[in-house]
């Protein structure tokens, strides 16, 4: 009989331990939510902010993420250009990947040929950047978002 | 020994019944998730008359996440892309969309109209937003598809 305490004790760290996975899961920060654009950054050569410019007012930058699809989309009172885009995403710790499948005719004449966009990602709870680097990884400009949901 | 056996037993359903619980994956559907256009019907008030599909590289893509919906539009035969932010909630037999902003077109045009009312017939991987007359009639639907 002096199995039996162990084989409980065994037990009731395996319902212990499964019923405290989920929450563990939910304490990193994830991309998955609705954003809106509060202000670009600019960096100087040693990779420091040098400069902090609002988003002009009334205007209005939103990006969803969900499950690997991301869609954006620039609200602009005064002016009938067309800005949004859809496609897909990949973060790592320090990285956003995002892959467009479509974006508007204006977006169009000024994307890379292949519409992928690699920046470098700083993701809190309630709010992220989008660092945009140079050919050499150089840190130029950054969108900065927070969270709205 | 056959204490033990019973015992062991008890605790391997409770162990599985406690997996299947906590795992157990939402039996309603959902709206949350990417969406993507496939067809329009026609209705003749009730039932569907006419299925038009999409020309193609026309894309219409909706997404919806904890209360937000945001879609756009790409057509190669039009130049204006249209595209809408703004919230949402669901009945089991309605959508309610509030838009908050739209593209320049769209703007001009609602103007005060803001707030969408689609009855909805959802299923795990497939929705139709219908839009119906100020009589109750149906008159026209967007199918779409699950693609996340």
């Amino acid at each position: 009989m002096k199995k039996l305490p162990g084989l409980i004790c065994l037990m009731f760290i395996m319902i212990s331990a499964s019923s405290y996975n989920p929450d563990e899961l939910q304490t990193i920060p994830s991309i998955e939510g609705t954003w809106e654009l509060v202000n670009f950054y600019n960096f100087d050569d040693e990779g420091n902010i040098s400069d902090t410019l609002p988003a002009s007012s009334g205007y209005r930058q939103i990006k969803m993420y969900y499950n690997g699809k991301i869609m954006w989309t620039r609200y602009v009172p005064t002016d009938s250009v067309e800005w949004f885009g859809y496609g897909s995403y990949v973060t790592t710790d320090s990285t956003l990947t995002e892959r467009l499948d479509y974006m508007s005719a204006s977006m169009r004449k000024i994307a890379n040929e292949n519409m992928e966009w690699h920046m470098e990602l700083q993701l809190q709870e309630d709010k992220y950047s989008q660092i945009f680097l140079d050919p050499e990884g150089k840190r130029m400009t950054s969108e900065n978002y927070k969270r709205l949901d | 020994m056959k204490k033990l056996l019973g015992l062991v037993a008890l605790m391997f359903l409770l162990i599985t019944t406690l997996a299947i619980t906590s795992s157990k994956p939402n039996t309603m559907h959902t709206m949350e998730g990417t969406w993507e256009l496939q067809s329009f019907y026609n209705y003749d008030g009730q039932d569907i008359t006419d299925t038009v599909s999409l020309l193609p590289g026309y894309r219409q893509v909706k997404m919806y996440y904890n209360g937000k919906i945001m879609w756009s539009r790409t057509d190669p035969n039009d130049t204006i892309g249209r595209f809408g932010f703004g919230e949402y909630r669901i009945t089991d037999t309605e959508l309610i969309e509030t838009i908050e902003y739209g593209d320049y077109g769209m703007m001009r045009a609602l103007q005060d109209l803001r707030n969408f009312t689609f009855d909805l017939v959802l299923t795990d991987s497939t929705y139709s937003q219908i839009t119906v007359d100020a009589e109750g009639n149906y008159t026209f639907s967007e199918n779409y598809k699950r693609i996340d």
